[in-house]
């Protein structure tokens, strides 16, 4: 009985070391061997104000741009068609280039989903590419991430534009917030 | 040479093992009452099945946490998200798989490195690159990746163990099962690309194992279950029905009808059963941004309707046609209408055709019209490199079963399957080492470092993926030769 014991612990033993103990061990010999930053975002251009931007619209619709003490707001009103844009645009003070940005950041919040939040940027006044469209159904803040890396822009930027896009006709209130506006690197 | 292990059998540390495993299993067999697994043929083998099972898990191990690609971040994502916030992320992907991988999830949560599980349940949206890719830089990773593989571990080795049972001699199983411990396509697709599809396979091989067994219920519900993670396997079902019908030979052609009815009723049940089970899930509102290009990017929500890859669809059906027709090559007959002959479909129904006219399907030969089948897929249809492992338990049968012929075939695909995963750009090639390099995520793809070095690379790597489709269809043609014609003529 005595023998069956000691050839049971022993065998215990073994199984515990091999898929136990060694993964364990492994693993951790990893974790502490590579060197595991995390990304860090490092911002090299911020707007959190939103103090000196204007509105412009591509229809004649009711809609405009406020600043509610941070956060940018766009809204909508009045019987509009689907399509219909309202937009926040700034020129002055803003990233002088593309190529020293890896990253735009924004946090978006919109009234609902029958509405799209856009982010495009401008290279000069007549070639605006977006880079983020985005309808959310819920009312709560999405912070949101582009690498502008994958649009091939080039050059230097001549316009940010903000705003807010109709997507079926109607005559509901509509508004998106925006915040924490940057430009930066991924770093790590 | 290495199959034989005769190298390995004469290392002290393997007979360390070995011996110490052969205590292991006497003692589970004497005092735990667990049924056997390994075949009465083979219980002489036990030692060297347990040996192999331990080479082969040491492998794996290795494997599990430095390396993974962006699709198994995805998967842990949506599985993730559905443990933590009970809402279900729509993908092309079957939400089966998430609530299966959810549930090891479940378990392993306390394990998990809390930063990942903060950033995989944070809110931020990363276009076009999905953040989850960044998730491998984090500090952790390892430990994630290594119990977030754990459930593939777990089928790979009940596959192997079930594919002992595979064959009536025992040397073939035992054959079989090394070359499964240490095929490099097995441990590649799950354990560096992190793919979930050996759950598929292994119950693909489960369908295998009551089919020769003459099982036909147990065989066709295996189907189904499978096919609730890859639709592929389905596509067994009507070979294995019509198997069953040629096997009846009721005079009442009403009980044979009723008979396979049922057959293919276990067969479809689960699969049209267990997606409205999932439908009742609260659906997570996943945001596609709709300025990027149609493409592997673009998928989620915009405004109601769902997009897979930039396509407005349904998620249930979207895997489905990409399987199906997509990938599939299609002659257009006309230009003016939209009339299409879709090459898949049409191989698959001259297959069916073809074993219609078959006296009788043995276990053998319905395994060769299905690989014939994936072998003209692989050939003729864009097709994802995990998808290669459907294939692997058929071609190691034939292998085992005429290792002279099928040897050549074999050892040929795996460089030139390797060679096609590079087609994928990074995700199956530089971001896979991130882990454990993390500057590997800002490497350009193979196809743009051949391109900056003045090569043609999608060219290049388009020619080895024709040799691939050559060495397939050549062994489709191989089998159909020798296995279907050729001795029907000699029959008669």
């Amino acid at each position: 009985m005595k023998a069956l014991n000691r050839s049971l612990t022993r065998n215990i033993l073994f199984c515990i070391l091999l898929l136990v103990i060694l993964p364990i061990s492994y693993v951790t010999l990893l974790n502490n061997l590579v060197y595991h930053p995390g990304l860090r975002l490092s911002a090299e251009w911020e707007d959190n104000a939103f103090l000196d931007w204007k509105t412009n619209k591509n229809a004649p619709i009711i809609g405009g741009i406020s600043n509610e003490g941070g956060p940018l707001k766009i809204n909508m009103e009045g019987a509009r068609n689907g399509g219909e844009i309202v937009a926040a645009q700034k020129t002055q003070n803003i990233p002088a280039d593309l190529a020293s940005n890896d990253y735009i950041k924004v946090s978006i919040m919109a009234s609902s989903i029958a509405v799209a939040s856009r982010v495009v940027i401008w290279t000069d006044f007549e070639h605006p590419h977006e880079v983020l469209v985005k309808t959310y159904n819920d009312s709560a803040w999405h912070q949101e991430i582009v690498l502008l890396s994958f649009f091939e822009l080039s050059g230097n930027i001549s316009m940010i534009e903000l705003s807010m896009k109709q997507l079926e006709a109607s005559d509901v209130n509509e508004w998106v917030l925006y915040k924490e506006l940057s430009f930066g690197n991924l770093d790590f | 040479m290495l199959m034989s292990g005769c190298c390995i059998k004469n290392c002290p540390l393997a007979i360390w093992i070995s011996d110490h495993m052969m205590a292991i299993k006497n003692f589970i067999q004497i005092h735990l009452n667990v049924p056997n697994f390994i075949p009465s043929q083979l219980a002489s083998q036990t030692d060297t099945i347990l040996l192999w099972t331990v080479i082969g898990v040491s492998i794996r191990f290795l494997l599990m946490p430095i390396m993974a690609g962006s699709d198994f971040m995805t998967t842990s994502w949506i599985s993730l998200t559905l443990v933590q916030k009970n809402q279900l992320i729509f993908s092309s992907d079957p939400p089966a798989i998430f609530f299966l991988i959810g549930i090891f999830y479940k378990l392993f949560l306390p394990f998990f490195p809390p930063g990942i599980l903060n950033l995989m349940a944070s809110p931020i949206g990363f276009s076009p690159t999905p953040f989850q890719v960044f998730v491998l830089l984090e500090p952790g990773i390892h430990t994630f990746l290594f119990l977030g593989k754990l459930p593939f571990l777990l089928f790979d080795i009940l596959s192997a163990l079930l594919i002992l049972h595979l064959f009536s001699d025992g040397k073939k199983g035992l054959f079989a099962f090394k070359i499964w411990l240490i095929n490099p396509i097995v441990i590649a697709i799950s354990y560096v690309y992190g793919q979930y599809d050996i759950i598929a396979v292994f119950f693909l091989i489960l369908a295998l194992y009551f089919l020769k067994r003459n099982k036909y219920s147990w065989t066709a519900f295996s189907l189904s279950i499978g096919a609730i993670f890859k639709i592929f396997s389905l596509a067994l079902l009507p070979i294995v029905a019509l198997s069953y019908w040629k096997s009846q030979d009721k005079p009442s052609m009403t009980l044979k009808t009723l008979k396979t009815s049922s057959i293919i009723m276990c067969g479809l049940l689960p699969l049209l059963l267990i997606p409205t089970l999932f439908s009742v899930v609260p659906q997570y509102y996943e945001s596609a941004n709709f300025a990027l290009p149609p493409g592997i990017f673009f998928n989620g929500f915009f405004g109601k309707t769902f997009y897979s890859q930039g396509v407005a669809t349904e998620p249930f059906y979207s895997g489905l046609f990409s399987f199906l027709l997509n990938f599939s090559y299609a002659f257009q007959t006309s230009l003016s209408i939209s009339d299409f002959v879709y090459f898949i479909p049409f191989i698959y129904a001259l297959l069916f055709l073809g074993a219609t006219y078959e006296r009788h399907l043995s276990f053998e030969k319905i395994c060769k019209y299905f690989t014939v089948f994936l072998l003209a897929y692989y050939s003729f249809s864009l097709f994802y490199p995990q998808w290669f492992l459907w294939i692997q338990p058929l071609l190691i049968m034939l292998l085992v079963e005429n290792p002279r012929t099928y040897k050549k075939f074999f050892v040929l695909t795996l460089p030139l399957f390797f060679l096609y995963t590079l087609q994928s750009g990074t995700v199956l090639s530089t971001i896979v080492i991130t882990p454990i390099v993390p500057q590997a995520l800002l490497w350009p793809s193979p196809i743009a470092f051949l391109n900056n070095v003045g090569l043609p690379g999608s060219q290049l790597i388009s020619i080895f993926r024709t040799f691939l489709s050559a060495v397939c269809i050549f062994m489709a043609f191989y089998i159909i030769k020798h296995s279907f014609w050729i001795k029907e003529k000699a029959k008669k």
